[in-house]
């Protein structure tokens, strides 16, 4: 009978039991409601693939990290089985740090795991402060994640990344996590893709994984921010719009200075400026990462323009407030 | 047979679904309850609001609807903003009207429970 491993116990599955009987059985408390397949508050994550059934009505996303809902799933084999979001600590060795711009530090770390660019991780500067942060490259040989850090004047995480953490130090991450990548199956639709600020890490990753997948369609990126200065990457991503004629690099500012008067730079709100040039996306897919704001327009947007929501895959950024002292 | 066998099971649910969203999405009465970032957490709930009105597998009973809408506020307005959407979304697919009623019927049994009367 084949048993699961789950927070370091083993589990044997007595039949017709599925997954979630056998561990509520063996005394675990797992949430669930419908127990049907249809409410995926049970959907756990399995260190090897797990059986199909056990991932029907799940987003290819949530498939390719091996996410399964315990109500279905019936193994035939050993499982070693996990909550969502109780993963693991693992260690980064900070290996470059430079500035994309004058406040976005771009940090490179080695790890020794494996993630699609888009995903998330955490960075822990002690036992009670962390930060997530979005990786922009891809999972290659080298192993090095790459972080697009903001500096925030109050900052803690990020006055620490960019003033004290040198190269060569040891970093304390979470296993990367979130579902805005890039999977196989978007190949054959055109892509729309939209950052604000730092939100141009995550799909940063994702553009790289779909060019390197040889995606064929048409890519447009918009990468937003208040003023020029916030841009970054803009040599990178103009070069990459020459080498690949299906992708559409068009950076958004909300104030174009005077002096700078650039021809390739759009001046205007970015979710109207999206809006207008994309009236129908019927069998496009999206991203959209970065101020939650601009996420929960476009979104509403896309669903209403015909783009299924399994479809549109967002990371939200939440900048935390420091706590105050004073209060 | 079920409702929610008659109608078409799941297939049914994830065609009523996207026409529902967009219906309260584009309420006022009720929009603000359902506009999170958090789409995809929003249309499964949805989900598992329409299996259980169609009758179909589900796990739900009074003390949950209690508990997961005791902290909203709401009012016979708010319910029957949702009621109305409901009945326009099966209007939309057709659903023979004796349906409907057995339909409503279902999500009136829980009235009490959501309005945490």
């Amino acid at each position: 009978m084949p048993q699961i491993r789950y927070q370091g116990s083993l589990v044997t599955i007595q039949q017709p039991d599925s997954v979630l009987d056998a561990l509520e059985n063996a005394g675990h408390k797992i949430p669930y409601s419908c127990r049907a397949g249809l409410c995926h508050s049970c959907m756990m994550q399995s260190a090897v693939a797990p059986p199909l059934s056990a991932q029907q009505g799940l987003s290819s996303n949530q498939k390719a990290q091996h996410f399964f809902l315990a109500c279905s799933c019936y193994p035939e084999q050993d499982m070693d089985v996990n909550r969502i979001g109780d993963s693991d600590q693992i260690q980064g060795t900070v290996k470059s740090k430079s500035m994309l711009n004058a406040t976005v530090l771009k940090l490179l770390i080695e790890v020794d795991c494996r993630w699609f660019p888009g995903q998330y991780l955490n960075v822990w500067k002690d036992d009670i402060q962390s930060r997530s942060y979005s990786i922009a490259s891809r999972c290659d040989d080298k192993k090095r994640i790459e972080l697009h850090v903001k500096r925030h004047d109050q900052g803690l995480l990020s006055c620490w990344l960019h003033d004290e953490v040198v190269v060569g130090q040891t970093l304390r991450l979470s296993k990367p996590i979130g579902n805005c990548f890039y999977t196989d199956d978007k190949q054959g639709s055109s892509l729309l893709l939209v950052a604000t600020g730092t939100g141009l890490a995550p799909l940063y990753g994702v553009l790289q994984e779909a060019l390197h997948q040889g995606h064929n369609d048409p890519i447009y990126l918009y990468a937003a921010a208040g003023d020029i200065d916030g841009l970054y990457y803009r040599e990178d991503l103009m070069a990459l719009a020459q080498q690949y004629p299906n992708f559409y690099y068009c950076p958004v500012v909300r104030r174009q200075e005077s002096r700078t008067i650039d021809a390739d730079l759009v001046e205007a709100d970015v979710v109207s400026w999206v809006q207008q040039q994309h009236p129908s996306l019927k069998g496009w897919k999206v991203f959209l990462c970065g101020n939650s704001e601009m996420i929960k327009q476009l979104q509403r947007f896309c669903f209403f323009q015909g783009v299924p929501v399994d479809d549109i895959l967002v990371d939200a950024f939440i900048i935390k407030k420091p706590i105050d002292a004073s209060v | 047979m079920s409702i929610y066998e008659k109608i078409g099971g799941e297939a049914a649910v994830n065609a009523a679904v996207d026409i529902f969203y967009k219906k309260v999405l584009s309420d006022d009465r009720i929009s603000h309850f359902f506009d999170s970032v958090d789409m995809l957490g929003q249309l499964q709930k949805q989900k598992s609001f329409l299996t259980m009105v169609f009758g179909g597998p589900n796990a739900y009973t009074g003390k949950d609807m209690r508990a997961a809408h005791k902290h909203m506020n709401l009012t016979e307005i708010h319910f029957g903003a949702v009621a109305e959407n409901l009945v326009g979304t099966l209007q939309e697919l057709s659903v023979p009207q004796d349906i409907i009623d057995e339909i409503v019927g279902i999500a009136l049994s829980v009235k009490d429970d959501v309005l945490n009367k």
